[in-house]
């Protein structure tokens, strides 16, 4: 039986892409049918403690417009056309390392065949209320005080849990990437798991 | 297979992941190198409440007697002793660090002026060393516990965690313990979390 799991991401985070690409892998060798979704780095951070610096704080406006596109582009077009446009975004930011957000998204609605009114929607609010719901049935699921990508995946008792990665900073392809999700499923049955965790030494690698 | 795992005995998170390894024992193949970790290394620096000092103060006693026993008796008695002492911490929730110590030692046959390296700095620096042997496979912005099996290669990868409860039990305990191995073995895995929505259920 397909195992269905929702996936929320900020595709503007290596960390995050990293994992998205392992989990597009997975659905090559395991049952799986994911459900992209959307979650919001500047979201994330509109509660901080401390105000993230200011560089950062304008980086995270980005994120907005990343977020509107994908759903702008589900409203028109459905779920793939958002998970196309989701993957486009992710490879232009993290791969090539475009960091003209704006030309990103004109260069990636382009690309995925979609309509102009994408790009613009990512400069208005009008989809703001639909990433906000995204966002936070991710953090419903996952927790608060985590991060992106949230996975969310059948319990102990078949219900969704929502876990936190895996974080990985390079993404496990074929035997590798098969064995992982085996072990997440494992792990995500385990009746109150809370956390596996290494400190991050290793640079993200994203391809 | 063989297992590193690393606690500080004072720490209840530290006390179930201890618990689950002994249940996965009992399902699994698995052979364990207990060693110590310590709280109080782990704070160092950190003072965010006098009451927090205090605990973290109080964190270094415990692992110098273990390490006492380790140095008379071998690494077979951390095991034992580890035990006597979080079940008087955790399930008794004996506050007195010195009574903890002292009972512990009489239950595993140790004698008492062991109890004695709880005051004093002699083994600060093997607790330290091998505190250092799990933060360098952890890193060091983590907890207690640490535990470490080999890559599919022969390297060792370690962890902190998994942090999980209620202990779990049986068939439980070996699904996690084979969920771990596979996540462990992968290149590149360094975190899957929850927020902690309860406490630690120490038995």
């Amino acid at each position: 039986m397909t195992t269905s799991v929702d996936f929320w991401i900020d595709p503007m985070s290596p960390w995050a892409w990293t994992t998205a690409r392992w989990l597009e892998e997975v659905q090559t060798i395991r049952d799986i049918k994911v459900n992209w979704r959307v979650m919001c780095l500047a979201i994330l951070h509109e509660n901080d403690e401390t105000p993230p610096p200011a560089q950062f704080q304008e980086w995270l406006k980005g994120t907005w417009l990343v977020a509107r596109a994908v759903e702008a582009a589900r409203a028109d077009s459905g779920d793939e056309a958002a998970r196309a446009l989701l993957f486009a975004i992710g490879r232009m930011s993290n791969v090539d390392r475009n960091r003209d957000l704006p030309a990103v998204i004109e260069a990636a609605v382009s690309e995925c065949g979609l309509p102009a009114s994408i790009t613009d929607a990512a400069t208005t609010t009008e989809f703001d209320a639909v990433v906000r719901a995204s966002h936070d049935a991710a953090v419903a699921l996952g927790g608060k005080d985590v991060g992106t990508p949230i996975l969310g995946i059948p319990g102990p008792d078949g219900t969704a849990v929502g876990l936190f990665g895996p974080v990985v900073s390079q993404t496990p392809r074929g035997d590798a990437a098969g064995r992982l999700w085996d072990g997440v499923v494992l792990i995500a049955q385990t009746p109150g798991f809370y956390e596996l965790k290494k400190e991050r030494t290793e640079k993200v690698w994203c391809d | 297979m063989k297992v590193t795992f690393w606690f500080d005995p004072m720490c209840p998170w530290a006390w179930i992941t201890s618990r689950w390894v002994l249940e996965v024992q009992k399902v699994r193949d698995v052979d364990v190198n207990w060693q110590v970790m310590s709280l109080g290394v782990l704070n160092e620096g950190n003072d965010s409440s006098p009451k927090f000092a205090d605990m973290i103060k109080r964190a270094w006693r415990p692992v110098r007697v273990l390490h006492a026993a380790q140095q008379l008796k071998g690494d077979e008695i951390l095991l034992p002793l580890y035990t006597a002492m979080g079940n008087r911490f955790h399930l008794e929730k004996q506050k007195d660090v010195d009574v903890v110590i002292a009972e512990a030692l009489a239950e595993v046959g140790l004698d008492a002026s062991l109890a004695q390296a709880a005051v004093s700095t002699d083994f600060d620096d093997s607790v330290r060393a091998s505190h250092a042997d799990a933060i360098a496979l952890s890193g060091s912005g983590v907890g207690t516990p640490v535990i470490a099996i080999d890559d599919l290669e022969g390297n060792p990868v370690g962890f902190f965690g998994p942090i999980v409860t209620p202990i779990p039990r049986g068939e439980v305990a070996g699904r996690l313990w084979d969920g771990f191995v596979l996540v462990a073995q992968v290149p590149g895995v360094v975190e899957i979390k929850r927020t902690r929505l309860s406490g630690p259920e120490v038995n």
